[in-house]
């Protein structure tokens, strides 16, 4: 059993021992879900549990943290063994991440981007922004003040479906028709605008759309392709290391501003760490020292570590750009990194 | 938050992974900056998270850019090439190695391809017309009613008031032998594309129309050429048929020759060519094989039965074909039997509830097979069957694989008359009458057109005795 896991298992007051699972949630098992999950799916996690940028972090998390506080019941009702408790967490954010991946439907996403495609096309459809909402409909309806038409929940939207299919496809299944044509259909049963959303659920029910798992997003096989078939620069000893990491610190901090933040934010080493707690560990820098190199506060180092490794929608909103211009310049920051390390290293250090 | 004293392991250990509330964080890092013993704490506490695995980190771009999948404005700006040489390199890195996002922007640049023709086809005026109206009418009542516009409508109006006058008092005076002015043109409607008797529907409703109320259907979405290069005079040419496609006009000369269409293969032009010089499409074979045979396995029944849709005794692109019924009053369930000529059953779709009259079938038939199909519904626990036993089968045969993959490079031709040719030799009934009645809309004096139309819809007619 894992030693971690002994002040926990050991609490015989109702209190103590919640007091010690909390420790086990807060200090071992929440870092390594937000590494898992940052790692796997490229969707950064705050402290809290969250990230303004995508709703889906906060489900992830959540998720992977009951599974973690079930097993830990579980172990408490001795019907589990744990060697490794952080492995073992790893492994239940993995799952999580896999299960996010597979209920994530392509059909559904390649269908929305056609609809999109349709109604910025099209020149009798539009759609246009109103009031926090994306709505759409005829392009003349752009202007007018009639009320949208609002989703319901998802009895109220199958009956529409239904009624949809009966009313106007009848003779004719949706599928075998245009997408223009369903849409002005649906739009001539609505006779107002719609959000877009619900414009994509009303034409996925009606052509009965397939759905099926993201199969190809499979972090089973992605790790592989990762760390063997990209070019990967490791160093065994802590010498090495040290080296290493002395080297690409040296290397960051002679980019261009956006380029070196780019980077330094979005950096993570295979086990998932960010690069100013490797640097730190390695003692090449301070806290202070990063303030100065960055030219940042160190209050704003320490807020900034916090969120890293950071994902990319997180660092645009950071940097207040876009997230194009953020791959831009970690494009370009990957690029010379790798020139000035592969003349330091050698080719032969990549593994 | 002044710090006194060193920091204890468990502190450090929440300052480490950041879990320590906002003062209490800066406080902590003002302090390890000068007490050489916490900082050393602070080293040890993150060596101990980190643990003793060694530092591997990737240098590849691909790697670097594995989850910034693609978006829908990325997909455009690949499609239509508006993407900067950066931004291209940037996407074509993360292509590399995420096959979603490559089968993402192979089905996005398809569709658009496919969309292309359609875009000037023109949809939903009839519509269009009612809820303008309204918007016209809010509108109008916003406008009027700010001070400033009121009075300058106030203004045009008197405007307008003394011009009138003056007209009329001119053409008094002209009335003995000078000419005559012209006659005052109607105003133009505020919705230019409505025939006059729709601008007379004035009902204001924007709520969702009841079925028994549908809006007026267009058979089908008629299509506008834009900007399609004119043929010569068809009598210059020895034209005798033709007609104005999406593509642009198609013609055939005395000879025979298709004109306008030389992307199309020999085989749809000589099509083509035959049909618009006999005006008459070949009887498929289809119609024959899918004709209905009675249905002799059940037993009479008078059970009032319910009606099969779609597909009906015509052949059928799709080999995952969708099935559609009427609604069965009282049905609690419904279960839709595919067999083949033999009787045997290929495939079910077990119980389907009540409220469903449709189903697609998820796993793929055969090519260029022919089928029977019914639906058996459950109602208080008693089987009634569709087609009933007064009916005949119901059949359909999905298109052979020969078919299917010529009406794919058919369709990359935009034309609606080679479709529709396509289509009606085929035995697509349904779609080759959909064909015809886009080309109608666009030659609305067409008799060929509407010969060939008339036509198939006999087909369809007959099918459904």
């Amino acid at each position: 059993m894992d030693q971690l896991l002994q002040p926990y298992l050991h609490a015989s007051l109702e209190a103590e021992s919640q007091a010690r699972l909390d420790e086990l949630l807060l200090l071992h098992a929440a870092p390594v879900i937000r590494r898992t999950v940052r790692n796997r799916l490229g969707i950064s996690i705050s402290l809290q549990g969250t990230n303004p940028q995508n709703p889906d972090a906060q489900d992830l998390y959540q998720e992977a943290m009951a599974r973690v506080v079930h097993a830990l019941n579980e172990l408490r009702q001795e019907k589990l063994g744990i060697d490794d408790f952080r492995k073992y967490v790893a492994g239940i954010a993995a799952n999580v991440c896999r299960d996010y991946l597979r209920a994530r439907s392509p059909a559904r996403r390649r269908l929305r981007d056609n609809i999109r495609l349709v109604l910025t096309r099209h020149p009798d459809f539009a759609m246009w922004q109103s009031d926090e909402e994306q709505l759409c409909g005829f392009d003349f309806w752009r202007h007018s003040s009639v009320p949208m038409t609002r989703s319901g929940d998802e009895k109220e939207l199958t009956a529409t479906i239904e009624e949809l299919r009966s009313a106007r496809f009848a003779r004719e299944h949706p599928a075998r028709l245009p997408l223009p044509r369903v849409l002005s259909d649906v739009f001539v049963w609505t006779g107002k605008p719609i959000d877009f959303n619900t414009v994509v659920k009303i034409v996925a029910g009606l052509i009965s759309l397939r759905e099926y798992a993201d199969d190809s997003f499979d972090e089973e096989t992605f790790p592989s392709v990762e760390y063997s078939q990209l070019e990967t620069v490791s160093a065994q000893s802590v010498v090495e290391q040290k080296e290493l990491l002395r080297h690409l610190w040296e290397v960051v901090k002679t980019l261009p501003s956006e380029q070196r933040d780019t980077y330094c934010f979005l950096f993570h080493d295979q086990r998932g760490w960010d690069l100013f707690s490797l640097l730190i560990e390695a003692e090449i820098v301070s806290l202070k020292d990063l303030g100065r190199a960055l030219d940042r506060s160190q209050q704003e180092i320490i807020r900034l570590r916090s969120q890293m490794p950071m994902d990319g929608p997180t660092l645009a909103a950071e940097l207040n750009v876009s997230r194009p211009q953020i791959n831009k310049w970690r494009f370009r920051a990957v690029k010379n990194i790798r020139r000035e390390l592969e003349m330091f290293w050698g080719k032969n250090k990549y593994s | 938050m002044e710090i006194t004293g060193h920091i204890s392991a468990t502190r450090m250990e929440r300052f480490s992974i950041g879990a320590l509330d906002h003062p209490e964080m800066n406080g902590v890092s003002v302090h390890l900056v000068d007490c050489r013993a916490c900082h050393h704490l602070f080293v040890e506490t993150l060596r101990r998270q980190l643990g003793d695995s060694s530092l591997s980190f990737s240098l590849a771009p691909e790697f670097w850019l594995r989850h910034e999948h693609l978006e829908y404005e990325q997909l455009v700006g690949l499609a239509d090439k508006t993407v900067d040489a950066t931004e291209r390199e940037i996407l074509e890195t993360h292509l590399k190695t995420c096959s979603s996002c490559r089968e993402d922007l192979s089905s996005f640049l398809a569709f658009q391809e496919q969309l292309e023709p359609q875009l000037s086809v023109r949809y939903g005026r009839v519509e269009t017309n009612r809820v303008y109206r309204m918007g016209w009418k809010d509108r109008w009542f916003g406008f009027a009613w700010s001070p400033a516009y009121a009075t300058a409508i106030v203004l045009i109006v008197f405007g307008l008031i003394t011009a009138v006058l003056v007209i009329k008092r001119r053409s008094a005076t002209l009335e003995a032998g000078g000419p005559r002015p012209s006659p005052v043109k109607p105003s133009i409607s505020p919705t230019p594309t409505l025939g006059s008797e729709v601008v007379k529907n004035t009902s204001p409703t924007p709520a969702p129309v009841p079925t028994e109320q549908l809006p007026i259907r267009v058979p089908s979405p008629a299509f506008a050429v834009k900007n399609k290069p004119s043929m010569a005079p068809a009598e210059n040419r020895g034209v005798i048929a033709e007609v104005n496609d999406e593509r642009g006009a198609i013609a055939v000369d005395r000879n025979g020759n298709v004109l306008g269409a030389d992307d199309l293969s020999q085989e749809a032009k000589r099509d083509i060519s035959e049909v618009l010089v006999t005006q008459k499409l070949k009887t498929p074979q289809s119609n024959e094989d899918l004709a209905g045979a009675p249905i002799t396995l059940r037993g009479p029944d008078n059970t009032p039965t319910f009606r099969l849709l779609s597909p009906g005794r015509e052949v059928v692109l799709s080999d995952h074909p969708s099935f559609a019924w009427g609604k069965l009053a009282g049905a609690t369930s419904y279960r839709v039997v595919i067999g083949d000529l033999k009787g045997h059953e290929i495939a079910s779709s077990g119980q389907i509830s009540g409220d469903q009259t449709m189903w697609t079938m998820p796993t793929a038939l055969k090519r260029g097979e022919i089928y029977t199909w019914e639906v058996e519904a459950n109602v208080d626990g008693k089987k009634v069957f569709a087609p009933g036993t007064s009916q005949t089968q119901m059949k359909f045969m999905v298109l052979s694989d020969r078919g299917a993959k010529e009406l794919e490079e058919l369709k990359k031709a935009n034309s609606h008359l080679a479709l529709g040719v396509f289509y009606a030799r085929e035995g697509m009934v349904t779609d080759a009458e959909l064909e015809f009645q886009i080309l109608i809309q666009a030659n609305p004096k067409s008799s060929v057109l509407k010969k060939l139309l008339k036509q198939v819809q006999s087909w369809k007619s007959s099918s459904a005795d």
